[in-house]
């Protein structure tokens, strides 16, 4: 185990918890605010799509992200209508937005790069940059390789998810908006009673989560990856609603439970070629992989804490 | 405009949904700084006006007017602007958020950092110094009691400078105690000038608080009344009476009633109080009841005083905590358990209160749901049956009690309401049951039906089957109760056989509230 | 008295219309991507239906959908919203494959019940654990048979890259199973009684894709457990009230539809591949969802559903092959369209059918109550 270096080990955690933690966000506020997202895979889909496909098309890497923000929010818009201003199911609508998105963006990458369903490999320039702090500290001792490797050079995106905490932390806990999302996710008839608008509440939650999750999907193909290729996400959409369950619907919870997941992965990744899980060796590699979705199950099973969801969290009123 | 001009008007108030009229010409009219009681029965529309005078339900017809200008409320935003409040009885409050962040919650204007805010938080210092508000502003909700989560309420409509402020059955979740601090902040809010606007059922708290009281009856306010001219017995009767209707002539029994078949010994029930269910209810404490066979018993008193939750209880609904009930020499205690199927098992039948309408499935065609609860017998051996088998049994069913139209395979909720209680009535009565459960089973209910009704339990109690029922039909009552159990706050207070009381006594007992003498 | 709509407005038009609206949909997409839709609908109609052996596909992948259909509208009629089918098929495709290679080597008329009994326990076993933890725990059952769908997928391609690898291969399949236990397909057995067809995966699992139907229908409406089953879905304090067991009702029906989507390794598995590999669901699972809302929920209309989903998909497949450019993706796109216009925006179309037809006065039973 002498070639294991944990601080690469928790590096490539962060780099993996990140879309996912930009996805578990997205969930957080519409589902805080009272309407289910199952949609986040394809919405990170589709944000993966648009943001390679412009930044290949126009070059610029920041213009697809924002391409792809505005791709999230169209189709939080669709599911809105669907949901609330038509009173349609929650989750049905969120199934649709999945398909609509592989589909979709299969189609269109066929159609504008004709490679087969994926965009070509972009360039570095077309991609985000990293974000390298200066050198304040040396890296021969223990804390220069943390700052080094662990803290600075990450994607700029990486950074930003981290500030989204904070920002998503401060906006539940002291703004008086955040209260009225609370409120229309918790207890809609309080809200209406006291005057506010549900319907407005919700809009407005949802579109803020679609571009972040559309920031999820850029994050893949143009922060991370260097393109698009057909159904990347792979279920990472689902992963984030497992851990926006596991985090309990709190800001520091998901950061957690990504974190966590984000870990999980990367381990699976390190020790694909060891002994322990070599073919030789015994334990499947599959073993790591289910992990997540185990834990997920765990806790709506009730048995890691109680689960704290939004009470009002998919009525159809 | 002028200086007596009301501070809150609405005239000709209509409102129906699915067909069915809950506002009929509705007209209401509130003086500035008075205390304005509204009472009515379940279902006669007292919810339903004041929902569209805060501006939460848009009505079909009428006008509104706040001191004297024709206002159009499109939501509860506007109705605040004008001034008007309305506090609800449950479910109002974000149990996590402290009151501060509760009464601003919606407020528009309060940022982040701004200085609003504190100039918010000092106001409502002030407002709660004023009217002696007893909890800080950092408490989370959580941690407050009902009766201090209302003045939450009251605080947030004063800080939104409200003039009149309407309360949903505010005192039937109170202690007495909290119920007389609510009343004399009444009081204080009608000298500043507020108008108050009470619903309730508590004829008794009303006639001493109000200056005036509205009574309302299927929708329509059939009159407006001064508690100082009025006395008390009279304004129940005007609330409940059918004047059209003459009571049910009472039918003696043939035999006297000897075995015992339904004993409850100190059954108590843990009620369920959190603000959110709509259904919530008071605990059942030592209850003691004796039934005869060929006996039929009135559980009568206020709403949610218990008697419903009773019934639940012994229709297998509802578990016990502690105690026994004792049916056909079968003895059930806590551990036991009792569930639904076993009381239907036992012979007894259950037709819960119309109002909530479990004992219908909406989508279901109305041959299907004859079978709710019989599914058993329905379904043969083998668990299968033909359509043409259920339509004939519920066609039958249909003539008896004269359910329009005659069409067993049409949606059950697309019958009126008074039809599909007649068939859950009816569903239950051909299973000729051992003892019969009955919640508020008249109402709605036509006069012809209830006729056939009453004699249907007549001839039930005849073969020497036992009925309980709970009615707030004091007509209906009296001539069908051998004796009447009062409740009052989950307790039995009261047994009396009935050839030795009549209405108006049973009136008063209803009104009384526990500390009176 | 409030009038009721006229049966045939929920059960046909709104329906009919909200298909109508995904397909119009769908054709604005495709132009605007710069396909030739006309060209495409030419292409597609002749390849699904223009042939006997087009037919044979086009019922093949009915198949399929009739059994994912079932699936998801049986469990949707106790009111739970099953996700699950991927994995359950999945898993039935697996039970196949075990007994199809290491079990006794029967012949048909015992073979073909077996696989059925294995496919049946199998895929409702994998719908257990999901049912019991929505019933005991309230867990959202959407989340948990994503879940089970993704632990399944791992569990495949797990033993499809060891235990279960055909040895010498590289890619992920099993070896192929001996002939003995391939499920006849209709052009052999027509062909027994001497009728004509062309070649093509047609099995006998069809005929038992029409059965359930049959079952499905017959369970649902006329057992008492069927009716129970129903009450749970409509209205759970009703089904209290009732003295219907609803925890078990849940849990039950969970099992019956994973048995359902089981079925699809019948169709696939011992009629078609004849060996088990990571892909062969595909997506049959999600389109089962599609399919269940296109049929209202009712066998009926899902059997006529699953024909028309079946010939979209061989179609496709045609399309696929003389363009390059377009392909599956045009079916998930109508599938997408038909999920959210017949699920999500079911009732959008609905009042301005109900002004069109004139029939202003007359109420239905579905317009949500005001707060």
């Amino acid at each position: 185990m002498n070639d294991f270096s944990w601080i690469l080990l928790f590096d490539a955690a962060i780099r993996l918890a990140t879309p996912l933690l930009f996805a578990a966000l997205a969930g957080m506020l519409s589902e805080r605010a009272g309407v289910i997202d199952i949609g986040l895979e394809g919405k990170m889909l589709t944000g993966a799509f648009a943001a390679a496909a412009w930044a290949a098309i126009s070059g610029s890497a920041l213009q697809g992200v924002a391409v792809a923000m505005g791709c999230g929010m169209a189709l939080s818009l669709l599911h809105g209508f669907a949901c609330i201003t038509h009173r349609g199911d929650h989750v049905v609508s969120g199934v649709a937005i999945n398909m609509l998105a592989l589909a979709l963006t299969s189609l269109l990458a066929n159609r504008l790069f004709s490679q087969g369903s994926m965009t070509p490999i972009l360039l570095d320039q077309q991609r985000l940059p990293a974000l390298i702090f200066p050198p304040i500290v040396d890296d021969d001792w223990w804390l220069g390789q943390i700052y080094w490797q662990l803290i600075s050079g990450h994607n700029i995106l990486v950074y930003f998810a981290g500030v989204l905490v904070i920002l998503l932390y401060v906006f539940f806990k002291f703004s008086p908006w955040g209260n009225q999302v609370i409120a229309a996710g918790d207890n809609p008839k309080a809200l209406r009673r006291a005057g506010g608008s549900v319907d407005s509440v919700r809009y407005a939650a949802i579109i803020a989560g679609g571009a972040i999750c559309g920031l999820s999907g850029a994050f893949l193909s143009v922060g991370h990856g260097a393109g698009f290729v057909e159904n990347m996400t792979v279920g990472k959409g689902f992963i984030a609603l497992a851990a926006l369950i596991f985090g309990k619907w709190r800001p520091l919870g998901v950061l957690m439970a990504c974190l966590l997941f984000g870990l999980l992965e990367a381990l699976a990744i390190r020790l694909q070629g060891h002994y322990l899980f070599s073919e030789a060796g015994g334990l499947p590699i599959q073993l790591l992989e289910i992990l997540p979705y185990v834990l997920t199950l765990g806790v709506l099973a009730g048995f890691i804490g109680p689960s704290l969801a939004p009470k009002a969290l998919g009525a159809r009123r | 405009m002028s200086m007596l001009s009301p501070a809150l008007e609405l005239r000709h108030i209509n409102k129906s949904y699915d067909g069915v009229i809950a506002l009929n010409n509705a007209s209401i009219s509130i003086a500035p700084g008075s205390i304005h009681g509204v009472i009515g029965e379940n279902g006669a529309g007292k919810s339903s006006l004041m929902q569209v005078a805060y501006g939460l339900l848009q009505p079909d017809g009428g006008q509104i007017f706040i001191d004297g200008v024709a206002v159009s409320l499109k939501g509860p935003s506007q109705a605040i602007e004008q001034g008007i409040g309305m506090l609800h009885q449950q479910a109002n409050w974000l149990e996590q958020l402290t009151v501060f962040e509760n009464v601003m919650l919606a407020e528009p204007s309060i940022g982040l950092f701004n200085r609003k805010r504190a100039q918010a938080r000092v106001k409502l210092e002030l407002l709660c110094r004023e009217f002696g508000f007893e909890f800080s502003l950092s408490t989370k909700l959580s941690e407050l009691d009902y009766s201090q989560r209302q003045l939450v309420d009251v605080l947030r409509s004063l800080y939104r400078g409200v003039r009149v402020l309407i309360l949903d059955e505010p005192l039937a979740l109170l202690s007495p105690t909290q119920a007389g601090y609510l009343n004399k902040l009444f009081i204080t809010l009608k000298l500043q000038g507020i108008s108050v606007v009470v619903v309730s059922h508590k004829l008794a708290v009303l006639h001493q608080l109000c200056d005036v009281i509205s009574v309302i009856r299927e929708g329509v306010v059939t009159a407006c009344v001064s508690p100082k001219l009025v006395p008390l017995s009279e304004l129940s009767i005007l609330m409940i009476g059918r004047e059209l209707m003459l009571p049910p002539s009472r039918v003696e029994p043939k035999i006297v009633a000897k075995d015992v078949l339904l004993n409850i010994q100190s059954l108590y029930v843990k009620g369920v109080s959190k603000g959110r269910k709509s259904t919530a209810y008071v605990d059942l404490t030592d209850i003691n009841l004796s039934v005869f066979s060929g006996e039929i018993i009135a559980l009568i008193g206020q709403p949610k005083a218990g008697q419903e939750v009773l019934l639940d209880v012994m229709a297998g609904l509802v578990k016990f905590k502690s105690g026994t009930i004792e049916f056909k020499q079968r003895v059930i205690n806590s551990n036991s358990g009792f569930s639904v199927k076993q009381a239907r098992e036992l012979g007894i039948g259950y037709a819960p209160s119309p109002l909530i309408n479990d004992g219908m499935v909406d989508m279901l065609s109305m041959a299907e749901s004859v079978y709710l609860g019989y599914q058993q017998q329905g379904f043969g051996r083998w668990g299968i049956i033909s359509n043409e088998a259920k339509e004939a049994h519920c066609r039958v069913m249909m003539e008896n009690w004269r359910v329009l139209p005659i069409l067993p395979a049409m949606q059950s909720s697309l019958f009126s309401g008074g039809n599909q209680q007649k068939m859950v009535l009816a569903r239950e009565l051909a299973q000729q049951p051992a003892l019969l459960l009955l919640n508020q089973a008249t109402q709605g209910v036509d006069a012809s039906a209830s006729d056939y009704l009453v004699r249907q339990l007549f001839s039930l109690r005849d073969r020497g089957a036992s009925v309980i029922f709970y009615s707030s039909d004091l007509d209906e009552v009296m001539s069908l109760a051998d004796r009447v159990c009062i409740f009052n706050q989950g307790r039995m207070v009261e047994v009396i056989m009935a050839a030795n009381t009549n209405k108006a006594d049973l009136a008063l007992l209803i009104a009384k509230e526990p500390n009176d003498a | 008295m409030p009038k009721a709509l006229p049966w045939w407005f929920n059960a046909l038009l709104l329906p009919t219309a909200n298909i109508f609206f995904a397909f119009i949909a769908c054709g604005i997409v495709l132009w605007l991507v710069g396909i030739d839709v006309t060209h495409a609908i030419d292409v597609m109609f002749s390849g699904a239906l223009g042939s006997s052996e087009g037919v044979g596909y086009t019922l093949f992948y009915a198949t399929n959908f009739i059994f994912s259909g079932l699936a998801v509208s049986l469990a949707w009629q106790a009111g739970l919203f099953n996700i699950g089918a991927e994995g359950q098929a999945l898993l039935g495709g697996l039970g196949i494959s075990l007994v199809c290679l290491y079990g006794p080597q029967l012949p048909m008329y015992l073979m073909f019940p077996l696989t059925i009994t294995i496919a049946a326990l199998f895929g409702g076993l994998w719908a257990l654990i999901p049912g019991w933890l929505n019933a005991y725990r309230g867990s959202h059952i959407v989340i948990t048979t994503i879940m089970f769908n993704l632990i399944a997928s791992s569990l495949i391609v797990y033993l499809l890259v060891g235990p279960l690898k055909q040895p010498g291969q590289m890619a992920a399949v099993s070896s192929t199973f001996s002939q003995a236990t391939w499920l006849p397909t209709m052009e052999q057995l027509l062909g027994n009684v001497g009728i004509h067809l062309a070649s093509s995966p047609l099995n006998l699992s069809f005929l038992l894709a029409v059965v359930c139907c049959i079952l499905v229908y017959s369970y649902l409406w006329y057992t008492r457990v069927g009716f129970e089953t129903r009450v749970v879905g409509l209205d759970r304090a009703g089904a209290k009230f009732g003295g219907i067991a609803s925890k078990r009702i849940i849990i039950s029906t969970m099992v019956l539809s994973g048995a359902l989507a089981g079925f699809i390794g019948l169709n696939e598995v011992q009629g078609s591949s004849h060996q088990l590999h990571v892909e062969f669901v595909s997506g049959y699972g999600f389109a089962g969802i599609a399919i269940a809302l296109m049929g209202r929920n009712h066998p009926f209309g899902i059997f006529v559903a699953s024909i028309l989903f079946g010939a979209l998909y061989q179609g496709g497949g045609e399309l696929a092959f003389s363009d390059d450019n377009v392909g599956h993706d045009v079916i998930l796109l109508i599938q997408a369209l038909v999920v959210l216009f017949c699920g999500a925006l079911e009732w959008m179309l609905k009042p301005r059918l109900i002004q069109l037809l004139g029939l202003n006065r007359w109420q239905s039973p579905n317009e949500a109550q005001p707060s």
